[in-house]
């Protein structure tokens, strides 16, 4: 039999897959472990973590649209003294690799203080920044907008990190490979994207919008083309690794990010409709790799 | 929670716009009355999450109104359609907390949930009331059910076609040890402020997973954010903040 090899580096570290549940859709993985044995994950990408408690937007944040679906949750989240002191020492039990801790922040120096904080943890092996998020006002997105306030962002997380640092980045910008750059330039170690797409719903019957937030993030399936092209750009428009992710549901979408020039992908959304998504995904990647050819994952990424 | 197919015995109107669906397969995942399930719906991308009416042996069965898409779709399944579900979500009612004489206030399709219970509560030996208020007669559903359970049965509708003319709250009995709620939000707030003793409350919000890992469901309690999937959807008098 052949061994079809799945592994994976990013920024250095080894990851045995290139599978990464996406932050936002795994919690701190609890609520996973108790379906399947969570290490089977090349790393995971915590619950955004900001300095003080959030407990987010107003309810309904939720919507259900056509292959896919719209939040608007706004990073509730414990605060990071929290994270440190409860949900890391719990997930240290059920995952025993390096995690990816996402941090969000609503100023320059709120992210770099989570950052200077989750630094000192053992069980955190990348940093991924969101400056992307595109729920909450004054935060995450207008950073992420703006290639000057990303350099500036992530210029003051590297001051106070050894840890890779990864910028997740925003679909709704002109140019997504401008902030890429502006990222690069100033010393990111990498980029995930594509965060959600803005998007909104109305109810017929009530003729108000779904979500009390009037909009919210899309992702899931339909997102899948527009995350493709947007990393197949911002891949050759940069030489840091590129993390993919929207949309992706199967070892094929994995493989056809790869091929686009992901070096790892999140999977987010799907993990919400079908919570062995991941583990599905895994177990099938050798398969699809039979199937269309490909003996090494590392070999096909960037190949068209 | 335990991720199974389920297959379907059959789906009757039961009343205007809310059917009844039996299912046999592997409910084991389902530990508690006030729990719900999570379905997949074929063409649909977030599974309907719908609250458990009624267990037994192999059988599921759910109630439900048709509000949208999903619901529309499942009031239309006949025997052996297969549907995927996520069974045994939620925390469900305390059937400990009941005390000898508990009592079950329903609005509209915030009665299934409460058979389960009424069901439960019985085989324990409890005398049991029940309060139940729907817009019009022909909403009304479920007199018969309860009373074979051994429950008193008091019925409100909203025009007065049929029980007492009013809301839940008019038809409230002076004594009991303790009280489940579930309805729509109006009707657990006023509820909330008509009944005496302490109580448990049944809510529902729409939902990503259904499992907790969204955070999509929460809602402010007095002991900090609850995750109406995880941490609820049964919710105690004392924990609310409207």
């Amino acid at each position: 039999m052949v061994d079809y090899d799945t592994k994976v580096e990013l920024c250095g570290l080894p990851l045995d897959n290139p599978v990464i549940p996406a932050s936002g859709t795994f919690g701190y993985g609890y609520e996973f472990a108790e379906l399947y044995d969570i290490n089977i994950l090349g790393t995971f990408s915590c619950k955004g973590t900001t300095l003080k408690e959030r407990f987010g937007n107003p309810t309904p944040r939720i919507a259900d649209c056509t292959a896919g679906m719209l939040n608007s949750v706004g990073l509730q989240n414990p605060g990071v003294d929290k994270v440190v002191s409860e949900e890391l020492p719990r997930l240290k039990k059920v995952f025993g690799k390096k995690i990816m801790a996402n941090v969000s922040g609503f100023s320059i120096e709120e992210y770099a203080e989570v950052c200077r904080v989750l630094d000192k943890e053992d069980t955190v092996g990348w940093l991924e920044v969101n400056v992307s998020c595109p729920n909450v006002h004054g935060g995450g997105l207008s950073f992420g907008t703006d290639g000057k306030s990303v350099a500036a962002v992530t210029k003051a997380v590297k001051k106070v990190t050894s840890k890779p640092v990864i910028i997740k980045l925003s679909p709704n910008v002109k140019d997504v490979t401008e902030i890429a750059k502006a990222a690069e330039g100033a010393g990111a170690d990498g980029v995930s994207l594509i965060n959600t797409l803005v998007g909104m719903r109305i109810d017929l019957k009530s003729k108000k919008p779904v979500l009390a937030n009037i909009t919210g993030g899309l992702s899931g399936p339909a997102v899948f083309p527009v995350a493709l092209a947007m990393v197949y750009k911002t891949a050759r428009a940069v030489k840091i690794p590129v993390v993919g992710m929207g949309g992706i549901s199967s070892a094929e979408d994995v493989i056809e990010m790869m091929l686009a020039g992901a070096v790892a992908v999140e999977v987010g959304a799907a993990n919400l409709v079908n919570p062995y998504a991941c583990k599905e995904i895994i177990e099938n990647l050798p398969k699809a790799m039979e199937k269309y050819g490909i003996k090494s994952l590392k070999e096909i990424r960037g190949l068209i | 929670m335990k991720q199974v197919v389920m297959k379907v015995v059959k789906t009757d109107k039961i009343a205007a716009s809310v059917y009844k669906t039996t299912f046999t397969g592997d409910i084991s995942g389902i530990t508690n009355a006030g729990q719900f399930v999570n379905v997949k719906i074929d063409g649909l991308y977030l599974r309907r999450p719908i609250s458990v009416c009624d267990l037994s042996d192999n059988t599921l069965t759910l109630v439900y109104k048709v509000v949208g898409k999903g619901t529309e779709m499942l009031s239309r399944s006949t025997s052996g359609d297969k549907f995927d579900m996520l069974t045994g979500l939620g925390n469900g009612y305390d059937i400990s907390a009941s005390g000898d004489k508990p009592l079950l206030i329903g609005g509209g399709v915030g009665v299934p949930p409460l058979y389960y219970l009424a069901k439960l509560l019985a085989e324990k030996g409890k005398t049991l009331s029940v309060a139940l208020g729907f817009n019009t007669e022909k909403d009304v559903f479920f007199i018969n059910e309860f009373e074979n359970l051994g429950c008193k049965v008091k019925v409100a509708t909203v025009d007065g076609s049929f029980g007492v003319k009013g809301f839940v709250t008019n038809v409230l009995p002076e004594e009991y040890s303790y009280f489940y709620a579930c309805g729509p939000e109006p009707m657990l707030k006023a509820v909330y402020n008509a009944t005496k003793t302490d109580g448990e409350f049944s809510f529902e919000e729409r939902m990503g997973c259904g499992f907790g890992a969204c955070m999509g469901c929460s809602c402010k309690t007095t002991v900090g954010a609850k995750r109406i999937c995880k941490d609820g959807p049964v919710i105690k008098k004392g924990e609310i903040l409207w």
